[in-house]
């Protein structure tokens, strides 16, 4: 009797030896890779904060600025562009010659040109009196990295 | 019993020869009489190797700093996390960049010359007699240098030498340049704010808990929000640098403050730095001439002087003055720019920029009343905002009459641009000054640490006569149509040698938007502009910092939010036509001046 109960007691003890040492070797692998996990995040919070860094950095108003004077055909707001709705003139019937000119033809009124006209008319006052410019093709030099920035002095 | 048991060593040692026979009987002797002097001699070897022990460690102790302690050294010296600064819109104007920064262990380096000379190949360093010093010092931690690119890492890498090594390290990075260079300061190669914001953040307790060896990560500090507009700051900047080249100051410098909550919504002074390199940091020729600089405001002085007045009732809008004749005081002689020798209402002596009737009214005021109003605007103070770069006004000492009269009109009392944008500001906004700010705050805030300085009906009188000289008088250049501007200008001779020189002058430029219902303040300051062919030579105001401060106003204001409104507004000045004065609701003021 006595000895059936030892030998019990005896696998009681290497069953909770075997468990807790599984516990154990578990935890620590969680452990780590918890730890890794967390030293990942806070290297995609580095890489983040370049990325942010570096794209600030390259929209920052002086560079806009600069682009855009040399490579938009747009003007500088006029204080004179800025108007409420209600002082938007209404739409006039300005008549359609292109459609009037097919249904001329007996081609009859299909499509109207107006939608294709709309580009031709400059969009503000103030391209009336300008030649449209082209967007000229401008190769840019390489934006200056990061990296060149921080070079040390 | 004794000597017989004696008697078989003495058999044994008979065999032996004698002196080595007694030799052995002594060591194996297991007698307590014979064992004394092992014991002792063993007690004494371990005494001699626990004493080397404790002498090493109180040597240790007191050396600190060994090779063993490179990681703490350098927990030290590494760069502390700070926290990101983004403008009103959270537009990003400074962070942290990880970098890698080299360091040696100068004791386990063998051959210093070589590993210097390659160093300084690699890095391309301009002072590599510097590195061999300290690559000779005796410390167990060194800097080779912050802030390497990755192509340098690798190289040094592939050296092989194990007294180099690396570690990754924080570098603060501006990526607006130098747009806001002087709000923001910048920080040295430790990361620590050594001027603007960047010391402001340090000073609320940031470095001593990196100084107590908390461990700071830079994602856990919160963004610290400036009231900087990025953009309007760029408007600004530009114009004051086209400003520059056109007029040939030596130097100019500008702000926007919201009236309503005394935010800084923009500030630059040129010339400036860019704080990713900031050289030889803040010097004479680049500092904040906004908050660090002291200067004579000139006639912009005059609407402190008459909101003094007004408030103190001693004089009324419609008031007459006395401009008929010079105002002579002792020996010395006030007379006006553009002297007009007749009687002058109060709007009149504004929009003609009267010297000698806005001295009349601050001596109906008296020097102690005077005094007093201006301490109470804080223009007798150091003005104390978070930025650390500030300059005390000067002010006479003694303060007799005829310093009174001057200070009238804005000479003999040396103040920063924006000490006195902030008491316009005061004025202007309904009578609440308050200091200005770098953070962003709200209008609740704002009046909870306002002082209320003027009565509600001499702000509006302040701002009516703002107008009208932006309508009729000086201020024309900056009346940009739609915005309701009132302005006020400011030419200051500048002293050379003690003595007003007619020739080099300060100009001042403070222009109000809109003026019925006050939002911005704007102003802009030149140092020596010169007369151009295209401003009839004139290097008054109205011709340079008038014009910058239009141009700034034409792109900053919808930028701002303020839409340009085609009408005039219909009562803008409500208390003074109440109080009589009906003509100030009409354009050009009823024609009330001329």
């Amino acid at each position: 009797m006595l000895r059936l109960i030892n030998l019990l007691t005896v696998l009681a003890l290497l069953g909770c030896a075997a468990y807790a040492y599984n516990i154990s070797y578990i935890t620590l692998y969680d452990a780590e890779r918890i730890h890794k996990a967390k030293a990942d995040i806070s290297r995609q919070h580095h890489e983040i904060a370049f990325l942010q860094a570096e794209w600030a950095h390259l929209v920052r108003p002086e560079r806009l600025q600069a682009l855009a004077d040399r490579n938009l055909s747009l003007q500088p707001l006029a204080l004179d562009q800025i108007v409420s709705a209600d002082q938007l003139p209404n739409k006039t019937q300005q008549g359609d010659p292109l459609s009037a000119a097919l249904s001329g033809l007996g081609l009859g009124d299909t499509t109207s040109s107006l939608a294709m006209k709309a580009h031709s008319t400059p969009l503000t006052p103030h391209d009336q009196h300008r030649p449209r410019r082209k967007p000229t093709k401008v190769t840019l030099a390489p934006p200056k990295t990061i990296a060149d920035l921080l070079k040390m002095h | 019993m004794l000597p017989q048991d004696d008697q078989p060593q003495k058999a044994r040692s008979a065999v032996l020869p004698p002196k080595l026979s007694a030799l052995k009987a002594r060591m194996l002797s297991t007698h307590l009489h014979n064992s004394d002097k092992r014991i002792n001699f063993v007690a004494v070897c371990f005494l001699g190797v626990f004493a080397i022990m404790a002498g090493r460690l109180v040597q240790l102790g007191f050396k600190g700093g060994l090779p063993g302690g490179v990681k703490g050294a350098a927990d030290q010296e590494l760069s502390a996390a700070r926290p990101d600064i983004v403008d009103r819109h959270g537009r990003l104007l400074a962070t942290d960049v990880r970098t890698v920064s080299v360091f040696a262990e100068p004791g386990k380096i063998i051959d210093k010359n070589k590993v210097t000379d390659e160093l300084t190949r690699i890095l391309s360093l301009k002072h590599p007699e510097a590195l061999r010093h300290r690559l000779g010092m005796r410390k167990g931690f060194v800097w080779v240098k912050r802030t390497i690119t990755p192509r340098q890492r690798e190289e040094i890498f592939q050296l092989g030498e194990p007294g180099i090594g690396f570690l990754p390290d924080l570098k603060r990075f501006y990526p607006n340049g130098p747009l806001a260079a002087h709000v923001l300061g910048f920080t040295n190669e430790d990361n620590r704010g050594i001027a603007g914001i960047e010391k402001y953040i340090d000073e609320q307790g940031l470095m001593s808990l990196h100084g107590a060896g908390f461990e700071v990560k830079h994602e856990d500090l919160k963004p610290v929000k400036l009231s900087i507009d990025l953009d309007v700051t760029q408007v600004l900047r530009d114009e004051l640098e086209k400003g520059l080249v056109k007029f040939k100051a030596k130097s100019d410098a500008g702000a926007i403050l919201d009236v309503r909550t005394g935010e800084v919504i923009a500030l630059e002074s040129l010339p400036d730095f860019d704080p990713n390199d900031p050289g030889k940091g803040v010097t004479a020729v680049n500092k904040n001439r906004m908050t660090a600089g002291v200067y004579e405001m000139g006639s912009t002085f005059k609407s402190i002087s008459i909101a003094m007045a007004l408030q103190d009732d001693k004089v009324k809008l419609g008031s007459r003055l006395d401009a008929t004749h010079n105002l002579h005081y002792g020996r010395f002689t006030i007379h006006d720019y553009d002297a007009t020798h007749r009687m002058l209402t109060v709007p009149e002596v504004f929009v003609h920029s009267s010297n000698i009737g806005t001295a009349r009214m601050v001596l109906r005021v008296g020097v102690p009343g005077h005094k007093a109003f201006l301490r109470k605007m804080g223009m007798l103070t150091r003005m104390k905002t978070e930025l650390p770069e500030s300059a005390a006004p000067i002010i006479p000492h003694p303060w007799s009459t005829l310093n009174s009269i001057t200070i009238a009109f804005g000479q003999g009392i040396n103040v920063a641009p924006l000490q006195a944008m902030a008491a316009v500001a005061g004025l202007v906004n309904g009578g609440n000054l308050m200091v200005p700010t770098f953070l962003k705050r709200d209008q609740a805030q704002a009046l909870k640490v306002s002082k209320n300085v003027v009565r509600p009906d001499v702000s509006e009188a302040i701002r009516y006569l703002m107008r009208i000289n932006a309508e009729i008088g000086s201020a024309k250049k900056a009346n940009i149509p739609g915005y309701f501007v009132g302005g006020k200008t400011g030419t200051a001779d500048k002293i050379i040698h003690g003595r007003y020189a007619n020739n080099k002058v300060f100009t001042t430029f403070m222009a109000l938007v809109p003026a019925n219902k006050p939002k911005y303040l704007f102003m802009v300051i030149m140092n020596e502009p010169q007369g151009l062919k295209s401003t009839f030579g004139f290097h008054t105001a109205a011709w340079n910092s008038g014009e910058i401060t239009g141009k700034v106003i034409t792109r900053a204001a919808p930028m701002l939010g303020l839409a340009p409104e085609d009408v005039l507004p219909k009562a803008p000045f409500p208390l003074l036509a109440a109080q009589g004065y009906t003509y100030v609701n009409q354009p050009n003021g009823g024609g009330m001046v001329d």
